[in-house]
């Protein structure tokens, strides 16, 4: 049975507590895994700005809409996604080709945003503090009028920071769970776990709020 | 009243659609291509503005309890410190704070007698001001204080992160023969090679010599000469044939100009005036660089749904492709384009338009939809 076959397998045999698609139809969202892809990290890597910018048209809509669904304020996703390009550039130097292109930028983005969140979390913490100046309230992107997104990214606030990263790469990214594996280092059961949980926890979240 | 079981599966639906546009989120082009404005040098050896973000290194208990140092000294500071003299380093617990966008930063507590800070080879440094304005200052570079005690930069690269003033109040760094001043914002000020250049992240700065100035908006960039005494010319059009020698001289962006009239456009359209927005971007797609670009793809967007002259703005994103066959927005003038054939029911010229966009961009993340959408022209009477 192929990797894939044991996925699907898998993510049928979990009841999923919302009608979310088991298998992931997020999967056409992501940037296809491209057999040029490893040509054009070449091409990069020998300083050809043409494929550099073809790698960035071909990701930074996802590491955007990734750090989006993080919970990256909208005032600090340029600065995330920069930070992810530039690490994605010095990177390519030492990329081997064992994941795809496309996981390894997951893997630099997921580091960043989590590296973020702490950043955020701590602020909040120091906030706290009777003598610090209060944090300002994050503004909504006024790209994105939408209130159920709005609504949406509070439910996913709730989570805690790896479920959430679980959910949002497979349920979002359209990720399979060996990959979301590759990203966050951990394994594969770990990730269905997270993933079941994450889903559950959303669901009475959202509950909450319907009621 | 609803059953549980019925509310249940309206939050499952609901969860379901939401996450379906949470997978269609697109997010704001003109962000992705300010990025790519800061990343697009890289191959070429240019990453001035560009330092790899580091995970903390310190426990996260460990980072909190230097921070609340960092605060309580910042609390000591007497209000009665000169404006702009440089007090203490980074504030990392401030939301004002400099980002840590470098690593391996030095941090720099001048103290009171504002002796020039300066970083070697390979070196950075953050400084705090009072005020709350941040500094990183590149390798390399010097930071001092003019005789008005302003920040000047002496050499290299610095980037100010500058919170907004109070009303009448501005901030002001030298360098050179200039004086960048600012309400509030982000920008880069450089020293290189008998030029000064400024670049704007966010907001507005004003760059002056003498009794003459230029502005720049966020995304413009501007390098003027050490020396000499031509001044900026305040250029808010391109310049005319009898400034031009000034306007080389001095180097006044044009995208200065162009970017205000792009952000004016953008609000006349959001206020209901689409001809006056089309007129403004109409006058600044003639220009050049990436103002102009935006113009000539958004005329399209403002006589499609602000005109409702669908035809026209096919028309207007031809004239994108022809003109920039390799733009950035070509996918959304090549997806623009088809959407609007399709809605127009014109199902010959949409069916061509999704086949050439299926060839062009083989692993668009819009393919599957494009698809979906040439499946259904095709099956149209």
């Amino acid at each position: 049975m192929s990797t894939n076959d044991q996925e699907k397998q898998m993510a049928e045999t979990i009841a999923s507590p919302v009608n979310m698609n088991q298998q992931n139809p997020a999967g056409s969202q992501r940037p296809r895994p491209l057999a040029e892809d490893h040509a054009l990290v070449e091409r990069v890597r020998k300083g050809d700005t043409l494929a550099w910018r073809t790698l960035y048209e071909r990701y930074s809509q996802p590491v955007f809409r990734f750090v989006s669904a993080l919970g990256v304020p909208p005032e600090e996703r340029e600065d995330a996604a920069q930070d992810v390009f530039v690490a994605v550039y010095r990177g390519l130097k030492s990329f081997r080709g064992e994941a795809q292109l496309s996981t390894w930028i997951y893997r630099i983005a997921a580091r960043h945003a989590s590296h973020l969140g702490r950043r955020r979390r701590m602020r909040s913490f120091l906030s706290l503090l009777p003598w610090h100046e209060a944090e300002p309230e994050p503004q909504p992107d006024p790209a994105e009028k939408a209130s159920e997104l709005r609504l949406l990214d509070r439910l996913l606030d709730k989570l805690s920071p790896k479920k959430r990263m679980v959910l949002v790469l497979f349920e979002i990214e359209g990720l399979g769970v060996n990959e979301i594996a590759q990203v966050m280092g951990c394994p594969p059961n770990t990730v269905w776990s997270r993933l079941r949980h994450a889903r559950a926890e959303l669901v009475r979240a959202a509950r909450r709020i319907t009621r | 009243m609803k059953s549980p079981t019925q509310r249940t599966d309206d939050t499952e639906r609901w969860l379901s659609e939401t996450i379906e546009a949470a997978r269609r989120r697109i997010g704001d082009e003109v962000a992705r291509r300010r990025v790519w404005a800061r990343v697009e040098g890289l191959p070429a050896g240019q990453d001035r503005p560009l330092r790899r973000a580091r995970a903390l290194a310190l426990p996260a208990l460990t980072g909190a309890l230097v921070a609340i140092g960092v605060v309580a000294i910042l609390r000591m500071v007497p209000a009665t410190r000169p404006t702009h003299a440089p007090v203490v380093a980074k504030r990392a617990s401030s939301a004002s704070a400099l980002q840590p966008r470098t690593d391996a930063a030095r941090v720099v507590s001048p103290g009171a007698s504002a002796a020039p800070v300066r970083t070697g080879r390979g070196e950075k440094a953050r400084v705090a001001l009072v005020g709350g304005v941040g500094v990183e200052l590149d390798a390399d570079s010097v930071l001092s204080w003019d005789a008005e005690r302003r920040p000047l930069v002496e050499r290299g690269q610095a980037r100010f992160e500058v919170p907004h003033q109070a009303p009448g109040s501005k901030f002001a760094v030298s360098a050179g023969p200039y004086v960048v001043t600012v309400v509030g914002t982000k920008f880069h000020v450089g020293v290189a090679d008998d030029r000064v250049s400024v670049a704007v992240e966010e907001g507005v700065v004003e760059v002056w010599r003498g009794d003459r100035s230029v502005r720049l908006v966020e995304g413009d960039s501007w390098a003027g000469p050490m020396r000499g005494l031509t001044p900026p010319a305040v250029q808010h059009r391109p310049p005319a044939a009898s400034s031009r020698r000034v306007a080389e001289a001095a180097a006044p962006p044009e995208s200065a100009p162009a970017s205000v009239e792009l952000t004016e456009a953008r609000t006349a359209f959001k206020e209901g005036r689409p001809e006056d927005a089309l007129a403004m971007l109409s006058h600044c797609a003639k220009g050049a660089g990436p103002a102009a670009e935006n113009a000539a793809y958004e005329m399209g967007r403002v006589l499609r749904d602000g005109l409702r002259r669908p035809r026209a703005a096919v028309a207007a994103w031809g004239a994108y492709r022809t003109r920039f066959p390799d733009g950035l927005l070509r996918a959304e003038a090549d997806l623009s384009i088809l959407e609007t054939l399709a809605k127009l029911g014109d199902n010959a010229a949409a069916l061509a338009e999704a086949e050439a966009f299926l060839a062009r961009y083989p692993s668009s993340e819009r393919r599957d939809e494009v698809a979906t959408l040439a499946a259904r022209v095709r099956g149209a009477p």
